[in-house]
């Protein structure tokens, strides 16, 4: 009909055939466009409602082979079940818009660079307290009791909104035993026995630290941070954290800054070219006995797993004590914070309780169990250490069990105050190449904290560390 | 008649024209509109008027930002359009036209890698420690030039600097050489019989001819410039301390590292009006002098 009445217009030919071509192809156009489908999530079939999942999560150094093992399981024994598992080292790019677009997936593990508390306090999670009441997957126990004590601790108020499934250590010290025991070195066990192990290693032409200069956040997380708490202890830490006047610019924080200019031009501890390596070239380094000391998680096993050496013996160790600071709390150890690395669930998830039943399942003793063997990762969950197979990472372990407790969180200063921690990151860089004294260093610093204690639309936490 | 053919003109123009609102047109006003709030990705908008522009005005890393992205425009037009110029005069004099196919492919190669390979092929030859650029001047015994490339500040830079010419050249070289080719022989000849010279004929003959071609070049060096993103991201992550972080890399920052997208949205508006000045103000100056 529309056909027609234009070629009754007095169109010259070449133009009338141009216009029936295009009209024909915009017809075909629409019958596609009309005849596809959006996916809704659960299939139309009314012979069986299938539920399809769909989880978004962080791919880094635990990688996400140990989540699709475990949802390849659940889908065979929940032939109803459908689990799409998205992963990805930049998830939280893929994330960010389909939680503005109301589009949430059913499961999330962020990672470290999704705002997921933002997402808490903007109602986008769903509340997990009472599930945490309801029995475990396949037992009778209830859910939250199947976590170790006191790590369920992604919550605001008295609700619990997300559950870690992986321990994470914060930055400690990773070593080669094997080099140490071929030159008859010890570890340093005060923070003086690490320059004559210094003058040791350099001898054989080998440095201290292989620091990753494209990475400045090891350096914050791994060494200065560290070095600030063993100097002053919790009580230095968290008057950083908490933003009190000053706390930048007091003496912990002046002197780690100066010790680490001191490691850099003096003593020369750290890895020439070093600064312009990013973290998995300065850890190839160290893997290849280039340097002493790597700072990382206990993901860096895994991590590098196709760069270690099969004589390695890879190691960790807590920072070395600092003979000056508060005796009782030298071996307090660095853990990580979790929000990233926990699992949530969408509050606009239309199969809530499907994924609540799939979490259940992927954080069963059972297989977190086969996970920690197979994949070498500690978890939260109660009764799987002792499927630990990784030496190296029971020598982790260790290190937060000396501890006794005593236990703070470098990185939750990222969680609070992202903006904060990248200039203080950039900064600690500039420290590193020794392009800003201490003293400029600590006073950018303060300056930086200043300028966010007074910035009312930021929420401020209170941080306190150290309690049992 | 006419009125049929304007239709049939309607007809094409009308999907360009929706796709270029919705694809261009639509979010430089979306942006605009999400400056005036703090917005932190998630949640509401929460208004706050022009305070995202006040506080820019105050920002020291903005300013930073704006500052190494003018030191890439101002670097790398003049290096490109030169260098360009040179080799694609070299290849118009080439002896037969297989060499010039030959050399004119070659210098082509480097442009039809993508720009992330690129940055991570140069980041690699540019290790310190395992890089091929430090491994052979040790190697020819001119080790104490191996140098800490993109840890430095200034040769951070210039490194990116270099990458980005290495891997552009091709495409602009290749662009006069087409306009160089056009040029009629005759007047060449002519000018030749007159006695000019080579170097004469090129910058009294060749190069005013080749007025309109170098605009665009210009024009388009200038963009790149201002937008550089990706050889800062993969080559030493804005670093060392911000060095060479361009504007691209900090709204980036600001929106996906420390989620002020209301912000980011700010800053790129600011970015956005600049860069439109800037390319009217340079294509007015070469029409100007296209004009005398």
């Amino acid at each position: 009909m529309v056909v027609r009445v234009i070629c009754h217009i007095n169109l010259i030919k070449g133009e009338e055939k141009m216009l029936k071509k295009l009209l024909f192809f915009a017809l075909i156009l629409l019958v596609v466009a009309g005849c596809s489908s959006q996916d809704s999530g659960t299939e139309n079939d009314d012979s069986s409602k299938k539920v399809k999942l769909e989880i978004m999560m962080f791919e880094g150094g635990f990688g996400s082979d140990w989540v699709e093992k475990s949802a390849d399981k659940y889908m065979k024994d929940h032939s109803n079940v459908e689990i799409e598992l998205i992963a990805s080292p930049d998830i939280s790019k893929q994330l960010q818009p389909r939680v503005v677009a109301g589009d949430s997936p059913d499961i999330i593990n962020p990672g470290p660079k999704f705002d997921i508390k933002a997402l808490m306090n903007n109602g986008g999670l769903l509340d997990l307290s009472d599930y945490l009441d309801t029995p475990a997957y396949d037992s009778d126990e209830k859910w939250g009791d199947t976590f170790k004590p006191g790590q369920l601790v992604l919550q605001k108020d008295a609700s619990h909104y997300g559950i870690p499934i992986l321990f994470s250590t914060g930055y400690l010290w990773w070593y080669d035993q094997k080099l140490f025991n071929d030159n008859n070195w010890d570890v340093p066990e005060t923070w003086d026995d690490l320059y004559v192990l210094n003058e040791k290693a350099k001898a054989e032409g080998i440095s201290t630290f292989a620091l990753p200069g494209q990475g400045p956040a090891y350096s914050l997380y791994g060494l200065y941070l560290p070095l600030v708490q063993r100097m002053g202890g919790f009580e230095a830490i968290e008057s950083g954290f908490n933003l009190e006047k000053g706390a930048w610019k007091s003496e912990p924080f002046l002197n780690a800054a100066k010790e680490i200019a001191k490691m850099r031009e003096e003593e020369g501890m750290f890895l020439e070219g070093s600064m312009a390596l990013s973290h998995i070239e300065a850890q190839t380094q160290f893997f290849q006995r280039n340097a002493l000391f790597a700072m990382a998680g206990t993901w860096l096993e895994g991590e590098m797993q196709d760069v270690i050496p099969e004589d390695f013996e890879l190691t960790a160790l807590n920072q070395a004590p600092w003979s000056d600071g508060p005796a009782e709390q030298q071996k307090a150890a660095p853990v990580s914070s979790g929000w990233g690395g926990g699992w949530y669930v969408s509050k606009d998830s239309d199969h809530a309780d499907e994924a609540i039943d799939f979490l259940k399942f992927l954080s069963s003793q059972g297989e977190m169990s086969e996970m920690v063997s197979s994949r070498g990762l500690p978890s939260t969950i109660k009764g799987t250490d002792e499927a630990i197979q990784s030496d190296t990472l029971k020598t982790a372990l260790n290190v937060i069990d000396e501890a006794e407790g005593l236990t703070y969180i470098p990185t939750a200063i990222n969680d609070s105050y992202p903006e904060f921690t990248i200039n203080i990151t950039n900064q600690i860089q500039a420290l590193l190449l020794g392009e800003v004294s201490p003293e400029e260093f600590i006073d950018y610093a303060e300056k930086q904290a200043e300028t966010l204690r007074n910035d009312d639309s930021i929420e401020k936490v209170e941080y306190k560390f150290g309690e049992k | 008649m006419v009125t049929q053919s304007k239709l049939l003109i309607w007809v094409f123009l009308i999907p360009a024209i929706f796709l270029y609102s919705l694809f261009v047109v639509y979010p430089i006003f979306s942006t605009l509109w999400t400056s005036f709030f703090n917005w932190g990705g998630i949640g509401e908008k929460v208004w706050t008027g022009w305070s995202n522009y006040t506080q820019l005005l105050s920002d020291e890393n903005f300013i930073n930002a704006l500052i190494n992205t003018g030191k890439y425009m101002l670097f790398q037009i003049p290096v490109i359009v030169i260098l360009s110029l040179i080799f694609s005069m070299i290849i118009a004099n080439s002896a037969n036209s297989k060499k010039m196919r030959f050399y004119r492919s070659s210098i082509f190669l480097p442009y039809v890698i993508p720009g992330v390979a690129v940055a991570m092929l140069w980041a690699a030859v540019l290790n310190p420690i395992t890089g091929l650029l430090n491994v052979s001047l040790d190697s020819i015994g001119l080790g104490f030039l191996a140098h800490e490339w993109l840890a430095d500040s200034s040769t951070a830079f210039a490194s990116i600097i270099w990458v980005k010419t290495w891997h552009s050249i091709g495409f602009y070289t290749v662009l006069i050489l087409a306009a160089l080719l056009n040029i009629p022989k005759e007047i060449l000849e002519a000018a030749e019989v007159d006695g000019a010279n080579r170097i004469q004929r090129s910058i009294y003959i060749m190069i005013p001819m080749l007025k309109n071609v170098l605009q665009v070049v210009v024009v388009f060096v200038l963009i790149n410039a201002l937008k550089i993103f990706e050889e800062p991201q993969l080559m030493t992550r804005g670093g060392p301390n911000r060095a060479t972080e361009p504007i691209s890399l900090y709204i980036y920052e600001q929106a996906f590292g420390n989620y002020k997208f209301g912000y980011a949205s700010a800053a790129g508006f600011v970015f956005f009006v600049i860069t439109f000045i800037l390319t009217l103000l340079t294509l007015r100056v070469m029409r100007g002098r296209n004009n005398e």
